[in-house]
């Protein structure tokens, strides 16, 4: 049986759903059929109608925009904020799909954590010739200050910003004084935690944190150096890797990968360019994968040479299709290719898979890589359950008494700082604006500015606030005070005016936003930017 | 070591490259932070193995690439691989020539090429403007020598230490007048690492004092600390080698 022998009552949006040849579909089989995990969905998604998904896509939008949800594109220096974007039509994973992927995940846990213990400990890897020597000197993601630091149980893999550190211990600076911090969940890349001994020109870390970590006085998830085994160079080894360290056949195959750091798979990439897709073995921010079958021959030749003068930075991969699900587009569904990130954690018994995930979606049918940054978009991900589930919820019941409390030695420092300025600037933007009001009815009054008496005494009230440059302080006459109004509004770079202030409000606004009421969140959003 | 004023803290290890590190703070307000260091070396004039005895350097390729020195032989954070190096480094290395013919012809090369020039750099410069402007100091010509051994495939890691310096005859010696200086060492298979100064051109005997190796200057700087606070800071070092009679 399968959905073309009983036909759905309209077929409108799966009209012209063409999968992608050779790639698999996670909706429609190879035979043209819709698979069994999707019908149910398929089916109510077309007794919506055009009219009720059109409808619901713009609540999502609004919901998303509503809550700020945006992410920040990678490297760009500017604060440039693009809203989320994410498809109506989720991924849908059977549950005995999602067994395997989940043991899968569990096990490559296990492995990537085991393997940090090896390199950052006993090295046996690497006396045994179980991983080149030469995979992990070469590596510029393995942080040799942190060779030796053992963290808690041994796991670096468990899945912001602290202020300071002394007597090898970190501390929090709270309203109540130092607070000493046991744990610490980094947003920090691995070479910028630590000025004293990694980078010494971060800005973001806590000076003496290695030093902190490697006397057991604190835990980092993830351990500092765990950057060493998110390179796609590991991949190669991972099958033997597992034998060797949890003597298991790894559960989810990886794409195979050649490190051109050895003779023989540098020799194999040399022949099989055409049909590889090569990347950076150690470098993972801004390095877009080459597919040798797209090259002109002398891009090839070129892109040979640079990997026979550094073989250690490469690393080849055969090409594989991504499998292609549908997005919503206007009145009809189309094939995009798509990855799934899952989020794997340490719990007391073990890893744990958190189920669902992030399901990416590339821009265009035929491009091969997905990236939110490259204009994808984002799709839910459900776990499909054999049965019923039970529900659990970690919100707090709303039935409960709250008791204020005031609890300063919960409030860090640096928060009272920020609350003091989000109302320097509230208030500054307010004054600001309301002279501004004050000299604007002035100046277009029907009669004409000159006849307003006191206009005068408002723009030499200006002046001695510091908003109006200093030369109207004396001044009578109101020639250039247009353009100066223009500038205090309008003027980016100039410090106090009103979109200066704005602007340095709207950051505030964002790194406090688990600090503010819902309410006051979505007021102060709406400054003008 | 002693500090003034006293460290709270001070926890001594050895680092990954088997250097023995000391960690400290001071958590008091202070003007001046004064750190001492006063050790007794024992040195004895090195025994240059002689250059004929030395592999022709192409066979050092894979026996480094291969071996536990590849950590000296890819590139590190100050010592990127530059194109420069290579082809500044090739015309001393013809084919077959005894590696230590090679490392020294490479070392009288830089030495005559290179100016010193304290004004030059700062430990910040980048090796490629090094050796764009040829000029620096000891550290400079120790990387930039260490770059090209690399590009060569022959494994290199830079020595940091202090050099003895002699007074010109009849003046007695200053005091302070000795330098904390750099140089470089070389993998030899079978030989070990044998020490090159480029700045001097010459193959350290019994002035040079080693302290510590790594992979470059970023690995082994003498010092380095984060202050907390405002203000300007200033920095200066000075070393004095003073030669004990052997009792």
């Amino acid at each position: 049986m399968n959905a073309t022998s009983a036909p759905l009552a309209s077929r409108s949006f799966l009209d012209g759903y063409l999968p992608v040849p050779a790639a698999y579909d996670e909706m429609v089989a190879s035979d043209g059929s819709i698979r069994d995990s999707w019908r149910n969905f398929i089916g109510s998604f077309e007794r919506s109608g055009k009219t009720e998904l059109s409808a619901r896509r713009k609540s999502v939008n609004r919901i998303i925009k509503e809550n700020g949800v945006t992410f920040n594109i990678h490297g760009d220096t500017k604060d440039v904020r693009r809203s989320w974007e994410l498809d109506l039509v989720p991924f849908l994973i059977p549950a005995s799909e999602w067994k395997v992927i989940e043991a899968g995940l569990i096990q490559r846990t296990r492995l990537l954590n085991a393997v940090l213990a090896d390199v950052y400990g006993p090295q046996r890897l690497l006396q045994e010739a179980c991983l080149p020597r030469a995979l992990i000197n070469a590596n510029p993601n393995f942080l040799r200050p942190c060779f030796g630091i053992q963290p808690p149980n041994n796991l670096f893999i468990l899945l912001h910003a602290v202020d300071l550190a002394r007597e090898r211990r970190v501390f929090l600076k709270t309203l109540e004084g130092l607070q000493q911090v046991d744990v610490i969940f980094r947003r920090v890349d691995d070479a910028y935690c630590d000025p004293l001994e990694l980078r010494a020109d971060s800005a973001f870390g806590v000076p003496g944190l290695l030093e902190s970590t490697r006397a057991g006085n604190v835990a980092v998830a993830n351990a500092v150096g765990s950057g060493a085994v998110q390179t796609p160079a590991i991949t190669a080894f991972l099958p033997s890797l597992s034998q060797r360290l949890l003597g298991e056949e790894l559960i989810l195959p990886s794409v195979a990968t050649w490190w051109c750091g050895q003779k023989r798979e540098l020799a194999y990439v040399r022949e099989n360019l055409k049909n590889l897709v090569i990347k950076s073995a150690f470098t993972w921010v801004g390095a877009e994968p080459v597919f040798g079958g797209r090259l002109s021959n002398k891009e090839r030749r070129r892109l040979l040479g640079e990997i026979e003068n550094n073989p250690f930075d490469y690393v080849a991969q055969e090409e594989i299709a991504l499998s292609t699900i549908p997005v919503l587009e206007p009145g009809r569904l189309d094939p995009r290719p798509m990855v799934l990130r899952a989020i794997v954690c340490a719990a007391p018994n073990g890893y744990t898979v958190l189920p669902g995930g992030l399901t990416r979606v590339s821009r265009a049918k035929d491009r091969l890589v997905v990236s939110i940054k490259g204009g994808g978009t984002s799709k839910d991900t459900w776990v499909l359950a054999d049965g019923p589930v039970s529900q659990s919820s970690l919100l707090r019941r709303a039935d409960g008494i709250v008791r204020l409390e005031r609890a300063a030695a919960e409030v860090p420092s640096r928060v009272a700082e920020n609350f003091f300025w989000l109302g320097r600037y509230a208030e500054r933007l307010e004054d600001t604006v309301r002279l501004l009001r004050c000299l604007m009815a002035r100046l277009v009054t029907e009669t004409g500015a000159a006849a307003e008496p006191d206009l005068e005494s408002v723009i030499r009230l200006l002046a001695h606030l510091d908003l109006f440059s200093p030369k109207f302080r004396e001044r009578s006459s109101i020639s250039g005070v247009e353009s100066e109004v223009y500038q205090l509004i309008f003027r980016k770079m100039r410090l106090g005016s009103v979109v200066d202030i704005a602007a340095r409000l709207g950051h505030l606004v964002f790194a406090m936003r688990d600090r503010l009421s819902s309410d006051t969140w979505r007021i102060l959003r709406r400054q003008p930017r | 070591m002693a500090n003034s004023p006293p460290a709270t803290t001070i926890v001594g290890r050895d680092d990954y490259f088997g250097n023995h590190a000391d960690f400290f703070s001071v958590e008091g307000a202070h003007r001046v932070l004064t750190v001492s260091s006063c050790s007794i070396v024992e040195v004895s004039p090195s025994t240059v193995p002689s250059a004929m005895d030395t592999p022709p350097w192409e066979s050092l390729r894979d026996a480094c690439y291969f071996g536990d020195v590849s950590e000296f032989l890819f590139p590190s954070p100050l010592i990127p691989n530059i194109s420069g190096l290579h082809d500044y480094a090739c015309p001393s290395f013809p084919p077959d020539r005894n590696v230590l013919d090679c490392v020294m012809d490479l070392t009288r090369r830089i030495h005559a090429d290179f100016t010193f020039d304290p004004a030059a750099t700062t430990i910040a410069t980048p090796l490629e403007k090094v050796m764009r402007n040829r000029r620096g100091v000891c550290q400079d010509f120790a990387q930039f020598q260490i770059g090209c051994l690399r590009s060569m495939g022959v494994a290199a890691r830079y020595a940091s230490g202090y050099l003895e310096t002699v007074p010109a005859p009849g003046t007695p010696k200053l005091v302070g007048t000795d330098a904390s200086h750099a140089w470089l060492q070389v993998f030899v298979p079978n030989l070990g690492w044998i020490d090159v100064d480029p700045t001097n051109n010459l193959l350290p005997s019994d002035r040079h004092i080693f302290v510590a190796c790594g992979r470059d200057f970023d690995d082994v700087s003498p010092i380095r600390g984060v202050i907390v606070g405002a203000g300007r800071h200033k920095l200066v070092v000075a070393v004095d080698v003073i030669p004990l009679e052997t009792g």
